[in-house]
């Protein structure tokens, strides 16, 4: 019986061996790579700077198909747990929702195009965490089911409007004959059964978020290929940070327009002529300090020499009614010293290089009943708008509309004078 | 005898539901002794109190861990305030310390070392974690209840075992490899079988959340002013001095966007917060606003923006540029 064994049994050939070893690599590779994941994720060397002092909402996750719904919760639920242990603060759901809700913020898909910053003032959150869930896909075909999640999400600062961290990730598992099954029944029944069974969504969505959290829970650990070459600043806020800048430069320039009237000239011969000359016109250059606040005002003496700009070209009329056409401001210094007709005062609220600025001033202004108006003017040579509002007799009404522009409109404004034409 | 074919595959098909079944976690129950309506005055704190374990598991200490910081993570989703874990931990650690067991404390003493409406107990029952060839399982069975310290009442709990196991029943043999694999790293696979518990638990328990959307009230910022100019850079020395006028009584600070941030503003007068910050040499500011914020004792921060200036410092590069 043994020399039966013996001689049945026969050894294993090397060609045998060979497809052994090439199964199991197989499975061993298949068991490694069944679940595949393609995450792409930077983080901002600012990251690193969030403690438990700054706070982060997490906002609402945009879906692209009504039956990505319940996935999107999920995502949300999956991020606050894992950012829970991160090294910032996170804002209660109840509280992110509660306040959007309140200023009807309700759609997910408009997050993106809101400047940051307002969501500061909206959540006082020091960032925010937008998200979107780009497909979830199961599919089916009989021997061979899987199940993809997509996702992306970039959480900015609402402070600066930098993108701390950016990433886009799928997450897939299948379920099939490609992961070897173990009998018919299992061959059958395992794709319907992965595709169908919720758990399975949940476990890849999970899968999914702590991968995708990992950088920002440790942003020290990321590698360089993981970091933004250079700060990344949000569309919409970089947007609105230059409006400021502008608006700022303007206004700037403004204060010191101001100044040039309110500052009397230093000693050419024509500005002490002025200084010298009649109460009245003294008047007319006299500082109207009290009702400015010093702190916001650059002081810098008028430049002399002003060049006067030809009288037809001064003259602005806008298409809406009714904007006043207005005295040139094409006099020079000792043109105005001399003049003795009754004073007439205005306020101004600004003073533009670019016309189409000081138009859209005016048009703001008319469409709330003020009646604006642009004034040319020039400095060092070059075109300036002012925008004036109103003409009055005394100048204690001119005061008072000041005052109005201060606490209806927060505009700071000023009052000076006008010729009576 | 031979069986009948009809007999075989009977067989095997009970047997493939058999092997489902127990291959599939199970179903969780909550029982809520609680109205949840309108008119549910629902606890606005939580705490979750260290849980308890039978001291003959022996992952018991390990478990308990996992599952509380798990069930925490995913509770904060559910619309209460939260206690963070080592806060409890702090303001538990003196009583503790006298030898008073955490179930021994009783609900009047909770609130009053704690400060909140409601705390969460869990003990656990068992748990489980062994990779033995073709089998493997990690499980966690435990108890959990939620109190109401101002009423004593139990406001819900439930008794729950998960189970995350592998076998004869995985239908390929790529997962049962997988899962053999998976269920050897002790820490992740308590911490799976913890983060399905904790899912399962708070689908079923109710959420305040809708109900607090409408009583939500940031503090209130009337306005922001600071002595910086639109068109002024800033050298070292200069001094940014930021006002706010607001709700009374609260805290303020203001960063200079994210560069210098948390800087302390003082209440001066009721309502009128002023605070300052002086450059510094190696300072890097470039078109920055300044952000003032007042937050309350509920932990809500309103921020206002100070928009008529960008803090922007000199630097070399701008003065070549110049």
């Amino acid at each position: 019986m043994n020399a039966n064994l013996k001689t049945n049994f026969t050894p294993l050939t090397p060609h045998f061996g060979r497809v052994v070893k090439v199964t199991l690599v197989l499975i061993l590779v298949l068991t490694f790579t069944a679940c595949t994941t393609n995450l792409q994720s930077k983080v901002a060397g600012n990251l690193n700077l969030f403690s438990k002092q700054q706070t982060v909402a997490i906002l609402p996750v945009e879906i692209i198909k009504k039956d990505q719904k319940e996935t999107a919760e999920m995502l949300r639920q999956g991020l606050y747990a894992h950012l829970k242990e991160s090294k910032f603060n996170l804002l209660e759901r109840y509280v992110v929702d509660g306040l959007l809700k309140q200023h009807d913020l309700n759609n997910p898909a408009d997050f993106l195009r809101i400047n940051p910053m307002r969501f500061a003032e909206i959540l006082g959150a020091d960032a925010v965490l937008i998200s979107r869930i780009n497909r979830v896909e199961r599919s089916y075909l009989v021997v061979h089911s899987s199940i993809e999640v997509g996702v992306s999400a970039q959480l900015v600062d609402t402070r600066t409007g930098e993108i701390l961290w950016r990433a886009e990730q799928t997450e897939q598992d299948y379920q099939g004959i490609a992961k070897i099954p173990t009998g018919i029944s299992s061959a059958i029944l395992g794709p319907i059964r992965f595709v169908t069974n919720k758990l399975n969504l949940r476990r890849i969505t999970s899968k999914l978020v702590n991968k995708l959290t990992a950088i920002v829970k440790n942003p020290e650990d990321a590698e360089k290929k993981e970091t933004f070459e250079e700060p990344l600043i949000a569309s919409s806020t970089a947007r609105d940070l230059e409006k400021i800048k502008t608006v700022n430069d303007l206004e700037a320039e403004w204060a010191e327009d101001s100044a040039a009237y309110t500052k009397v000239p230093l000693p050419t011969k024509t500005q002490k002529n002025f200084q010298e000359g009649p109460v009245s016109s003294q008047q007319r250059f006299a500082p109207e300090t009290g009702e400015m606040d010093s702190e916001h005002i650059n002081w810098v003496p008028r430049k002399v020499g002003l060049q006067p700009v030809a009288l037809e070209s001064q003259v602005r009329t806008l298409d809406k009614p009714p904007i006043f056409t207005t005295t040139p401001a094409n006099i020079t210094s000792s043109q105005k010293s001399t003049r003795s007709e009754p004073l007439q005062y205005t306020i101004q609220v600004g003073a533009y290089k670019t016309e189409a600025n000081a138009n859209q001033m005016v048009s703001n202004l008319l469409e709330k009943g003020y009646r604006a108006r642009i004034t040319p003017d020039t400095k060092s040579g070059a075109p300036l708008f002012k925008v004036h509002v109103d003409k009055f007799g005394n100048k204690k009404q001119a005061l008072k509309l000041t005052k109005k522009f201060a606490t209806e409109e927060s505009l700071s404004s000023f009052v000076t004078t006008i010729s009576s034409n | 005898m031979k069986s009948h074919p009809i007999k075989k595959f009977t067989c095997a098909a009970a047997l493939a539901l058999v092997a489902l079944i127990s291959t599939s976690c199970g179903k969780v129950r909550v029982d809520v002794h609680h109205e949840t309506g309108k008119n549910w005055n629902y606890p606005e704190t939580v705490a979750v109190l260290p849980f308890s374990y039978d001291s003959a598991i022996e992952d018991g200490n390990y478990t308990r861990s996992i599952l509380r910081k798990t069930f925490l993570n995913y509770f904060s989703y559910l619309g209460y305030n939260d206690l963070p874990l080592d806060t409890v931990d702090v303001k538990l650690e003196p009583i503790i310390k006298t030898g008073v067991a955490i179930n021994d404390i009783s609900n009047g003493q909770l609130m009053k070392i704690l400060g909140v409406d409601a705390v969460i107990r869990g003990h656990i029952i068992n748990s489980t974690n062994f990779t033995a060839g073709i089998y493997a399982e990690t499980s966690i069975e435990a108890k959990l209840e939620m109190i109401d310290l101002r009423t004593n009442k139990v406001l819900w709990d439930t008794k729950h075992m998960e189970l995350d196991s592998s076998g004869i029943g995985t239908l390929s043999l790529v997962d049962m490899i997988h899962d053999q694999t998976e269920n050897s790293n002790v820490d992740k696979a308590y911490h799976q079988v913890a983060e399905s518990f904790a899912l399962k638990v708070l689908a079923k328990i109710p959420d305040p959340a809708s109900l607090r959307h409408n009583e939500i009230r940031l503090p209130r910022i009337e306005s922001v002013e600071a002595n910086i100019k639109g068109n002024n850079k800033l050298q070292p020395g200069d001094l940014i001095y930021v006002s706010m006028e607001g709700e009374s009584a609260l805290v303020g600070h203001f960063d200079i966007g994210s560069f210098k941030t948390g800087i302390p503003m003082k209440e001066v007068s009721s309502g009128l917060y002023t605070g300052s910050y002086r450059i510094k040499k190696g300072d890097l500011i470039d078109g920055a606003l300044i952000i003032t914020s007042l937050s309350n004792k509920k932990g809500l921060t309103a921020k206002k923006f100070y928009k008529k200036a960008l803090a922007i410092k000199e630097t070399q590069a701008l003065l070549e540029k110049k």
